[in-house]
């Protein structure tokens, strides 16, 4: 018993002693590695890579993105992030540099095609990008790299739930999300995901809607109802069917003019034409008809009259 | 008897009349519900003629600074080319490489062959560049500019949509306010953009997907401009004195240097390479010397690749910027007012 208890005792020591010697062991290997990545990028860009770079917070940031890289899964994480850099530029190191064990296994997840949209979008917005990987993670990748200018948009604003409807989306769709997102992202918890939700399972029929029934949004009440009547909701726009929504945020079923306001719709420049010229046409015949039949029976009022007065003379006489 | 004759007499007159104003009065409704609609229409032009071009503008003013970026990135580009030639120049002088060369001298005297070349081209690849590096370097310049611009396409997709839906003015495309702008544009866009592409092969990249691609519109871009790019190097080379140069540009592009293809572009230096070595190995200052006219043969491929008034990437991605600008204005046109032009 007591022999086991020394035997832990000394383990321990020696792993106290022993792990602040691996511990700068790495530091200085770290620091080497980085002063090698950081001469690599100069001799790789030259005069611009040397202004790139320091652009992007120079060495400094090299060593600290590396450094942390060794803490974090050794040498071979930090020369996987080394080979990533000099593969897809410096600015990469400025997303990296909170948490590269995260962002290696983030970016090697992607498809080398993905690898390069993402890269550029981090050369067009390396701080946002840094910011929103932090946030969300890999989808912030995904999003960047797939909705170009428009994925960081909505990322920043809806974060990971942004991003987890943007991976289900078409571009023509992110745009439209994007303009909704400031509005979504007023909307409290947890009204705010079931609505999200509900926009990943028919993404462009209920942006139109939101889009068309800008109350939904505004209105706490209407929202609710909306999202009570989600169900039905799908089953009406994936069944093909025109859904308006109510002012009290209920579905309601949109019904088309039908047959006669089709064609009133399709022909409603001549339709007014023929109908006025009918119309004057049938009331100027009616009105001389009318005038026509008034001056007959003034005249035969007239003539009544003449006739009793005649009558009346010769009475008299 | 007689009463009632008169009534009906007057009856029908009335009727009639009655009935000729009611359709006097919906041919009024109908035509009222078209003014109605001219007066959105005119809404809609005066918000193009406002918003619109404004959008369009930032849009522009977005493209010309990819394009700036654009420049940045391949001046960094052959940054690191140049910062390769001290080695390179370092390298010729070795008692290795000089036998090496001679070697392959001789062998192009007795068997006709060009070994040389192939000899100067492999050492000014591992120092400086290869054709495949410069190539894979160019691709990405056009791929990243190329990228920014459909971020910043979309940018304006998305600011539009906004300020349709604030400004309350219905688009001609979609009639119910601002949904689905972006599709409406992306249909109108695409074939305007298609039919410019004979006049742009960088809009041919945008217009087409995977135009990145291997074998895609962007490898054939680079192809030409690397191809063009090698045959002014030569020019520039000739001009400063060098005869292997001279006869390369004399040769024109069936001599012994200028081939078709990408290989041409750093093949051609290595052409180059070897008839400095001929002239000047035994001068003192041949190191410096190289150095010299390696640098100036990379600002030339620079200043070819980005200047070049046919094919540089300085006026293929002005003319994209342009064509850019122009098909978008008519595609918003059309989705906006619903006018062709």
């Amino acid at each position: 018993m007591k022999i086991s208890k020394l035997i832990a005792a000394i383990c321990v020591i020696v792993l106290c002693i022993l792990t602040p010697i691996r511990g700068n062991a790495q530091a200085s290997w770290a620091a080497k590695t980085a002063r090698e990545l950081v001469e690599a990028l100069i001799q790789k860009g030259g005069q611009q890579g040397a202004k790139e770079l320091m652009e992007l917070g120079g060495e400094t940031l090299a060593r600290e993105a590396l450094e942390k890289a060794a803490q974090e899964g050794g040498e071979k994480l930090a020369q996987r992030l080394a080979t990533l850099t000099l593969e897809h530029g410096a600015a990469l190191l400025k997303v990296a540099k909170q948490s590269p064990s995260k962002f290696v296994s983030a970016f090697d997840e992607l498809t080398p095609a993905m690898q390069k949209a993402a890269a550029q979008a981090i050369t067009r917005e390396p701080d946002l990008m840094a910011r929103l990987f932090l946030k969300v993670g890999k989808e912030a990748l995904t999003a960047a790299a797939k909705h170009p200018g428009v994925g960081t948009q909505v990322v920043e604003v809806l974060g990971r739930e942004g991003a987890e409807v943007l991976s289900k989306v078409t571009t023509d769709e992110a745009i439209q999300l994007s303009r909704l997102a400031p509005k979504i992202a007023k909307v409290a918890e947890p009204e705010r995901r079931a609505l999200m939700e509900l926009i990943g399972k028919a993404p462009g029929k209920i942006m139109d809607l939101l889009e068309q029934h800008p109350h939904v949004l505004r209105n706490g009440t209407a929202l609710a109802a909306f999202l009570a009547s989600k169900d039905q909701l799908l089953d009406l726009l994936l069944g093909g069917k025109k859904v308006g929504i109510g002012p009290d945020g209920k579905p309601i079923i949109l019904k088309d003019g039908g047959f006669i306001a089709r064609i009133v719709g399709l022909f409603r420049a001549p339709l007014a034409g023929m109908l006025g010229i009918v119309g004057i046409a049938i009331a100027g015949w009616a009105t001389i008809k009318l005038w026509a039949t008034y001056r007959v029976s003034r005249a035969k009022v007239k003539a009544a009259e003449k006739r009793i007065s005649a009558a009346q003379g010769e009475e008299r006489k | 008897m007689k009463t009632g004759r008169n009534t009906a007499s007057i009856l029908k007159p009335v009727l009639f009349l009655i009935v000729g104003l009611v359709m006097v009065g919906a041919a009024w409704w109908l035509t009222k519900l078209n003014r109605e609609r001219q007066k959105i229409k005119r809404q809609r032009q005066e918000f193009l003629a406002s918003q619109g071009v404004e959008l369009l503008g930032v849009e522009e003013k977005r493209n010309r600074e990819a394009m700036d970026l654009a420049q940045q990135q391949l001046a960094a580009h052959f940054s690191r080319y140049h910062s390769g030639v001290p080695k390179f120049a370092e390298d010729l002088t070795t008692w290795g490489t000089r036998y090496e060369i001679s070697k392959a001298l001789l062998k192009d005297w007795w068997s006709k062959s060009n070994e040389a070349r192939k000899v100067a081209t492999d050492h000014f690849a591992k120092f400086v560049v290869s054709d495949q590096q410069l190539q894979e370097d160019v691709t990405a310049v056009l791929a990243q500019f190329s990228s920014d611009l459909e971020a910043n396409r979309n940018k304006l997709l998305s600011e539009l949509q906004e300020k349709v839906s604030t400004s309350s003015v219905p688009c001609a495309s979609t009639e119910l306010g601002s949904t689905n702008i972006a599709g409406a544009f992306m249909v109108e866009v695409q074939p305007l953009l298609r039919k410019q592409a004979v006049q742009s092969p960088v809009i041919e990249v945008l217009a087409t997907a995977g135009g990145l691609g291997a074998g895609g519109a962007a490898t054939k871009i680079v192809s030409k401009l690397l191809t063009s790019m090698a045959a002014r190097v030569a020019t520039g080379a000739a001009a400063r004195g060098s005869s292997v140069a001279a006869g390369a540009v004399a040769g024109g592009e069936g001599g012994t240097l200028v081939t078709p293809g990408v290989g041409t572009a750093i093949g051609i230096v290595g052409g180059i390479v070897v008839g400095w070595a001929v002239d000047w190995w035994m001068e003192s200052r041949f190191k410096e010397k190289v150095t010299n006219e390696c640098n100036q043969i990379l600002n030339d491929m620079e200043k070819s690749l980005w200047n070049d008034p046919n094919q540089g990437l300085a006026s293929s991605f002005g003319q994209a910027v342009k064509i850019t600008h122009k098909c978008h204005e008519t595609a918003l046109r059309k989705i906006i007012t619903g006018d062709e032009n």
